[in-house]
């Protein structure tokens, strides 16, 4: 009798014993799944820093997406290809998509170099902010830089393009400076950091008007009163602009005569 | 997490002996730090970062963790590093401090930690500054003024350390491997003896208390107090705008872009005061600060005013990359000396903007 209750305590203590092992390994697997996630997480909120403040990054990483906007002074750019839609028909596809993702390679790379952010691509235009996700008052000078550096990326890329028999890209650029909300928007299942406000509708409205003017970078005269007197403008006349009451007094951007 | 995968370049500046400075450390610290060669041409800084430790008079039980949260948090390996090997020498295993850093991050922690750390965090970022509401928050949980002021400044003592050593790009890989090290808890056992003074020292105060408090910035360190600290950033001001590498022009200069990026009236104000003891003059400094360039600047100054602004707001590398970059129009004396400045300009800069709205 002594001998079976013994040989049940046995058993039940290997039992135990394989059940406890067995959640260790458990435990193991899912704390070393858990640290990779984590490191996940990190790196992901890492890369987010780049497109949001990481204040907000945070806020949705603890409480989800809320509704939080901050009102900002920024400058804004808005870049549009000219004549990409009638290009865009007549070649083909993979060819497109390679011209467009090289473009905008070159563009980011121009922006970002002046502590612009890209807030996103509309189709085949662009728009930065400068000032959105930190505070910056050299905002202007950065913005208009980038603007040149835009314009000098695109004319080695076209040289490129050109040498491979491809059509040749050219751009329109507007910039604007004024107050607007800086938030997250969007719906759930999609979200971007952006700048909310009049200061966006200008710099596109004064990019359209780089096709009347046949220039490449217009900026208004409230980004121009705070720019470094070395860039070279160009005054032209004083346009009327849809949605935007009374006329807009718009310079061209020629050259900056220094180091930027 | 470590920072390890962090882009971290080689040390920027060369090593030197300053037998002065080593015999200074020893006698501060039991023992001469190995990043000390690295200073060694420009001694404010080490003294600084030798003085403004983890001695605390009202928060001291929230050092540690404020160090390792908003070094972290400024991608400061070399900081980092140093404060995770602080606490594996203490005691603690890699586990528990990610479970410290996990639970920070996911606001599992007291009340009193969590929201002085985000106070801390904020004096750190100044994306927005601490506004009247932050401070509020911590007045509610019983934090006294000096304590609420303490907290700012240890905050913005850790940006100072975390710009000198990450715009330097000072040496992180044997901190990292001892912190991460298993063996890193038997440290503890190890005879320190007057070392471990540096690891929880009470600052040597050298300064002129603060009744006496003249020179740059007083105004900032007469508001700060009796504090350990205040008195140390007193110093530490003095012996800046006491060193013969850089002319008081530029050192001013550097404090006015920085004071004008984290946009603080107040501590631009001072600057200019001190510019106009200088011979700069309004229209000329607003022209200087509008653009961070002017023909009425030395070629040093037009290289060192456009990469300043640049230690502000950074990521490790780039930032890195830029120094590497003046390194070649500066001596190695004068980029310690405006690499240390630009970081004490970040740090009065942070502090004077949390202060300003208690």
């Amino acid at each position: 009798m002594t001998s079976v209750w013994g040989l049940i305590a046995a058993a039940l203590a290997l039992a135990s014993a394989v059940a406890w092992w067995r959640s260790r390994a458990r435990a193991r697997v899912l704390r070393t799944a858990l640290e990779a996630k984590s490191q996940d997480l990190e790196q992901l909120q890492m890369a987010f820093a780049r497109f949001a403040p990481e204040e907000i990054i945070e806020r949705v990483v603890a409480e989800g997406v809320t509704p939080h906007g901050e009102r900002k002074a920024a400058t804004t750019l808005f870049a549009d290809l000219v004549g990409f839609t009638t290009l865009s028909e007549s070649i083909e596809p993979d060819v497109l998509v390679r011209i467009l993702n090289g473009y905008f390679e070159r563009m980011s790379r121009a922006i970002t170099t002046h502590r612009g952010h890209i807030s996103t691509f509309v189709g085949d235009g662009i728009l930065a902010l400068f000032g959105a996700l930190q505070p910056n008052p050299w905002q202007a000078n950065d913005a208009a830089h980038a603007a040149l550096a835009m314009r000098e990326e695109l004319a080695d890329y076209n040289r490129e393009l050109a040498a491979e028999g491809l059509p040749t890209l050219s751009v329109g650029i507007g910039l604007h400076r004024g107050s607007g909300v800086a938030a997250l928007v969007g719906s759930r299942d999609l979200m971007q950091f952006t700048f909310v406000g009049r200061t966006v509708n200008l710099a596109a409205r004064v990019q359209d008007l780089t096709r009347r003017f046949e220039v490449d970078i217009l900026l208004t005269r409230a980004v121009k009163d705070t720019l470094d007197g070395r860039f070279e403008l160009r005054e032209l006349p004083a346009t009327a602009v849809r949605g935007i009451e009374g006329e807009v007094e718009i310079f061209a951007v020629e050259s900056f005569s220094g180091e930027a | 997490m470590a920072l390890e995968n962090i882009e971290w370049l080689d040390p920027l500046v060369d090593r030197g002996r300053n037998r002065d400075l080593e015999k200074y450390a020893k006698r501060v610290s039991g023992s001469v730090p190995p990043h000390v060669p690295y200073l060694a041409a420009c001694p404010w800084i080490l003294r600084a970062d030798l003085h403004f430790d983890t001695a605390m008079a009202e928060i001291q039980d929230l050092a540690d963790n404020i160090y390792l949260v908003v070094s972290r948090d400024n991608s400061c390996r070399w900081c980092y590093g140093a404060s995770r090997l602080l606490l594996r020498v203490a005691g603690m295993s890699n586990a528990q401090i990610e479970k410290v850093e996990e639970d920070v991050e996911l606001s599992r922690v007291e009340p009193r930690l969590r929201d002085a750390l985000e106070f801390a965090r904020r004096v750190s970022r100044s994306n927005p500054a601490p506004d009247r509401e932050s401070i509020q928050v911590l007045r509610d949980l019983g934090f006294s003024e000096a304590a609420i002021k303490e907290l700012a400044l240890f905050a913005a003592v850790v940006v100072f350390h975390n710009r000198f050593a990450t715009l330097l790009a000072l040496p992180v890989s044997t901190t990292e491997r001892l912190a991460s090290s298993p063996f890193a808890r038997l440290l503890r056992f190890f005879p320190w003896g007057k070392l471990g003074t540096v690891l929880r020292a009470q600052p040597r105060v050298t300064a002129a208390a603060a009744a006496d408090d003249e020179g740059p910035f007083a105004d900032l360190t007469r508001a700060l107090g009796d504090l350990p600290h205040a008195r140390v950033l007193r110093d530490t001001l003095d012996g800046a705008w006491a060193s013969p590498i850089l002319p008081a022009r530029t050192r001013a200069l550097i404090f006015a872009v920085i004071a004008r990026g984290l946009e603080n009236g107040p501590a631009e104000a001072e600057a200019r005061r001190l510019l106009a003891e200088e011979g700069l003059e309004f229209p000329l400094v607003d022209d200087i600060l509008a653009n961070l360039a002017s023909p009425e600047l030395d070629a040093r100054e037009s290289r060192i005013l456009p990469y300043v602004r640049e230690t502000i707001w950074y990521q490790p590398a780039p930032v890195q990359r830029r120094g590497k970059a003046l390194r070649e129009v500066l001596t190695n004396a004068e980029l310690l000396d405006t690499v240390g400045t630009a970081a004490l300009a970040n740090m009065v800069g942070r502090v004077s903007l949390a202060l300003e709205v208690m």
